[in-house]
């Protein structure tokens, strides 16, 4: 367990809300943190994946954006786990686990791959696979007009979004206050 | 990770207490806070409850831990 409270283990708390009756009762609460890390695995996986392919195209800034963004939530599950006395790296050596063993290959594999196409990139003057040339003017024809839409719309969704959200959660309190009754 | 199989009620004792006692999944779940699918699943041995969770269910039915979450072999856990 923490010894002492820093900053960073206020905002985990305050992020995780452990409290929540979001999660529901314990074997809701179970599946939840499960299917967590089964997003988190996938999102990994994905933002491999997307980091080899934008370094092919030789979109270099991105491929490595990519690939710090998707070593930060198992860093941050690492941190999470040791403030708690439980040191995730130790106990997936001991178990041995063939699991354990892809997952590392495959994170190995795509940062090899991603950084030699970006070194092809870098000492060719070109990327491994060219980019489609898509010359597009927001606001001009069919594609600036498609391209104006979905900025536009991304923004409307997003304020959906949060509104839709809100009143949800609204909604929610009054039908426990009610039962509280 | 979701506690599956081992030492999961033997089969329908908590669904059969429930029976006897004409309580219904809901209604059961109700009593122990608990949502209906927990029920079920601890009906179907498909999630072993926590030692707490247990005890609300013993409750609730009128019976102990030992007689409603025997392992199949028949042994009390």
């Amino acid at each position: 367990m923490t010894h002492r409270r820093s900053w960073l283990d206020r905002i985990a708390e305050r992020v995780m809300d452990l409290d929540s009756e979001a999660y529901g009762d314990e074997r809701e609460r179970a599946v939840v943190m499960e299917s967590s890390s089964f997003g988190m695995a996938t999102g990994l996986y994905a933002g491999l994946l997307g980091a080899v392919v934008a370094s092919a195209f030789g979109l270099v800034l991105v491929a490595l954006v990519l690939l710090v963004m998707v070593f930060v939530p198992p860093v941050a599950a690492l941190w999470y786990a040791k403030r708690r006395g439980v040191n995730l790296s130790e106990l997936a050596e001991n178990a041995g686990a063939r699991s354990t063993m892809i997952g590392i290959v495959v994170s190995g594999a795509a940062t090899v791959l991603t950084f030699a196409a970006l070194a092809y990139t870098a000492f060719m003057g070109q990327p491994v696979l060219p980019a489609p040339s898509l010359e597009v003017t927001p606001g001009e024809g069919f594609l600036g007009g498609m391209v104006e839409g979905a900025v536009i719309g991304g923004m409307l969704g997003g304020l959906a979004a949060i509104i839709l959200g809100v009143l949800s959660f609204r909604r929610a309190n009054r039908r426990r206050e009610e039962r509280g009754r | 990770m979701v506690p599956r199989k081992s030492g999961t009620p033997s089969e329908g004792s908590v669904r059969q207490r429930r029976k006897e006692r004409r309580m219904t999944q809901a209604e059961l779940a109700e009593k122990v806070s608990v949502s209906r699918q927990t029920i079920i699943a601890v009906e179907q041995g498909d999630y072993a409850p926590s030692v707490h969770l247990a005890l609300r269910i013993a409750r609730a039915l009128g019976g102990t831990v030992e007689e409603l979450f025997e392992d199949e072999t028949g042994e009390g856990r």
